[in-house]
């Protein structure tokens, strides 16, 4: 059964604007996953050369940060919030 | 980019007053039917590097860019563009703003020299995440 991923408004132009993504997997890592696999123009802002979910990218499952729970490894069902969700960084330093 | 002389002042202002850390926040506005992106407001953020580190660096956690797009959709606004201060460099982003930037969201960086701000610019992440391209920024009433 496909469970929806939010899609932040940064992240809509490469979702066909969609605001909400449907997918199939069971955990937060599957999703993201089967998510670039739909929309691979995504995948340069999710992910860095080295394949590695870029920092600034957080998933929440009904409103708790997965970087607090089992990150990609966390478990979704069906009827659960998720949520994809930028933090913001940069700064002058580099 | 258009923003009304507020947003230009405010962000001015917090640069200089967090200065010599590094201020940061949003700008909210409209998307026109135009095209054009028109910022209205500010709502400042709080830098959550460590203290040492915020004089080079700035840090918005996820859980703040949520309320922040609740607080923006309550007016009927959009988050539009991210904000921050180099504090004593040049006001162009630097690796780092390349490598943690999100597309869409402009960028205002403004030039904060021993306290008074100065050069303010804008930026939008190229698509394939190479450069940053500079925007105009316009002041309209």
């Amino acid at each position: 059964m496909p469970i929806a991923l939010k899609i932040p408004t940064a992240l809509r132009g490469f979702t066909d604007g969609l605001n909400q993504v449907e997918l199939e997997g069971e955990t937060v890592g599957e999703l993201l996953t089967k998510l670039t696999e739909k929309y691979p123009d995504l995948t340069t802002h999710l992910y860095d050369e080295d394949g590695t979910l870029r920092s600034f990218v957080n998933v929440f499952v009904d409103g708790e940060n997965v970087k607090s729970l089992r990150g990609q490894q966390t478990k979704v069902r069906l009827g659960q919030s998720i949520m994809l969700v930028p933090a913001i960084a940069g700064g002058n330093f580099g | 980019m258009e923003v009304t002389e507020s947003v230009i002042k405010e962000i001015r202002e917090h640069g200089a007053r967090a200065y010599p850390y590094e201020a940061c926040g949003f700008v909210l506005g409209r998307f026109e039917n135009s095209g054009t992106v028109r910022g209205e407001k500010t709502l400042e953020a709080v830098n959550s590097r460590e203290a040492e580190s915020r004089r080079r660096r700035f840090n918005i956690e996820a859980e703040e860019f949520l309320e922040a797009e609740k607080a923006a959709q309550s007016q009927g606004l959009d988050i539009l563009a991210i904000y921050h201060s180099h504090p004593d460099h040049p006001a162009r982003p630097s690796a780092n703003d390349l490598e943690k930037a999100l597309p869409f969201y402009r960028y205002l960086i403004v030039r904060v020299a021993n306290g008074q701000a100065e050069e303010l610019t804008c930026w939008l992440l190229a698509p394939d995440r190479s450069t940053f391209l500079k925007q105009n920024l316009v002041i309209a009433p």
